[in-house]
């Protein structure tokens, strides 16, 4: 083989050796991607050290105390670390708040007794904001939060609605239905950063409508399919059962629906 | 395995080889099949680069709705397609204005022997490709590294190709270049004397720039 036919094959081999290596290889991510961030939302657990966190209100209420009937929570919040959780037992709910011996803070909470239901109400300002509530009363939760770091995580829930208008806040929402009731959870967002995770029994039927701006909305439902949206609208399911509605503004947003 | 040699050829020892391509009058398929396999794989790899380069900075899905709604694949044929025609008309172009400018400067060769030439000439294009092949790791600095590489490129298609016109149409060396130079440079010049004069035309006239 002549000097002028290894050069002609060695081009010939390296040229398609190019190709190759550049359709074979995978590629860089540097730039940290949304989608990673949004995997693993920053959650911030609240009273992280009983040094900087101090306990400023504490609360319980038993069932038998709010005759068992079925209790709303109404929360508006901004500037705190929120953490939701479910409470056995017989109490209904249990509150604590905890401030930081930094920052100012303040909050309210007031429980409206009427006739055939009970209202918390809840206003709270850069604090750590702990909330357990008796998931066999509780029929209605709404929720308004500015730069809040929120964390529900309810299960064995047998009827709930639920209400959230965000803005800049990152959320963690897990929600275990038992029974497939008609539930309404309606979710607002702008500038915030959602995973959730939500159940519902074998059979029940799930509706989401999805209405995104700039937004990267990720929903996988089992048996449904998914949704994938930028900017536009989308529906998926049907009626009858849990109904999802999903509005969000430059929001990322990933949601699993599992039975 | 001649063919593999004539390419070898114009790399290592451009002169001997470009005189026995025009001496052994090659097929013209051979020039056409050289253009259309360099220039594909030259547009396939930065296709390929400039996906690595995109991804590189920022997921597509993220960053760049329209990437996401425009699949990359369709994206890069596209990329593929027109920057190969693009290349096979500048062949066809390229060598009936250096037969055009051979011709004036007393050159005896024909257009078949003039294609010929600057087919084997695209050759110069393993400088541009082969940087390419650290786009994965390295996706901006091998762009540059292959934007360097055309350059390279440039001057050894000038070279190589003006070898081959001087062997052709048995001219100087000196005026070989000239005639693979001046047919681009009259074009660029024509282009931009045309845009100088429309300008005030358009201006005056006050239509649409």
């Amino acid at each position: 083989m002549s000097r002028e036919e290894m050069a002609g094959l060695a081009i010939v081999f390296l040229v398609l050796l190019t190709i190759l290596i550049e359709a074979v290889a995978p590629a860089q991510v540097r730039m940290e991607a949304p989608q990673k961030f949004e995997e693993k939302p920053p959650t911030l657990k609240i009273r992280p050290s009983e040094r900087w966190m101090v306990e400023v209100y504490s609360e319980e209420k038993s069932l038998s105390e709010l005759e068992y009937k079925p209790l709303l929570v109404v929360m508006d919040v901004a500037g705190c670390s929120v953490e939701v959780n479910s409470l056995g037992e017989d109490v209904a709910y249990r509150i604590s708040i905890f401030k930081t011996s930094w920052s100012k803070y303040h909050y309210e909470v007031k429980l409206l007794r009427r006739e055939d239901v009970n209202v918390l109400r809840l206003i709270a300002r850069g604090v750590g904001l702990h909330l357990e509530l008796n998931p066999s009363v509780v029929r209605y939760i709404n929720m308004s939060c500015k730069g809040v770091v929120l964390e529900v995580a309810l299960l064995d829930v047998e009827t709930l609605s639920m209400e959230i208008n965000a803005l800049g806040c990152t959320m963690n929402l897990t929600l275990i239905y038992t029974q497939s009731a008609k539930n309404m959870i309606s979710l607002d967002l702008a500038g915030s950063a959602l995973l959730g995770r939500i159940e519902v029994p074998e059979g029940g039927s799930v509706l989401i409508k999805a209405d995104a701006f700039s937004s990267l909305v990720d929903v996988k439902a089992e048996e449904l399919g998914t949704i994938h949206l930028l900017s536009g609208s989308q529906v998926l399911g049907e009626a009858g059962g849990l109904e999802i509605e999903l509005n969000c503004s430059s929001s990322m947003v990933k949601l699993n629906i599992g039975r | 395995m001649k063919f593999l040699s004539r390419i070898g050829g114009l790399i290592i020892a451009p002169k001997d080889t470009m005189r026995a391509i025009v001496h052994e009058r090659r097929e013209l398929i051979e020039a056409l099949a050289v253009v259309l396999f360099f220039s594909f794989t030259q547009w396939m790899a930065f296709a390929l680069a400039l996906r690595h380069l995109i991804t590189y900075l920022a997921e597509w899905r993220s960053i760049l709705p329209l990437a996401y709604a425009w699949p990359p694949r369709l994206t890069s044929s596209i990329v593929i397609a027109l920057g190969v025609t693009v290349d096979f008309l500048l062949w066809i172009l390229l060598s009936v204005g250096s037969y055009i400018a051979a011709r004036a400067f007393e050159g005896s060769g024909d257009l078949e022997i003039t294609l010929l030439v600057l087919g084997y000439a695209y050759v110069s294009k393993t400088f541009a490709i082969v940087p390419l092949m650290f786009s994965p790791l390295m996706p901006l600095a091998s762009l540059v590294a292959s934007l360097v590489g055309c350059l390279v490129g440039l001057v050894w298609f000038i070279y190589v190709s003006s070898l081959g016109m001087s062997e052709a149409h048995g001219l100087s060396l000196e005026k070989a270049v000239f005639a693979i130079v001046l047919p681009p440079l009259v074009v660029i010049g024509v282009l931009a004397i045309l845009s100088l004069v429309m300008l005030p035309i358009r201006i005056f006239m006050r239509w649409p720039i």
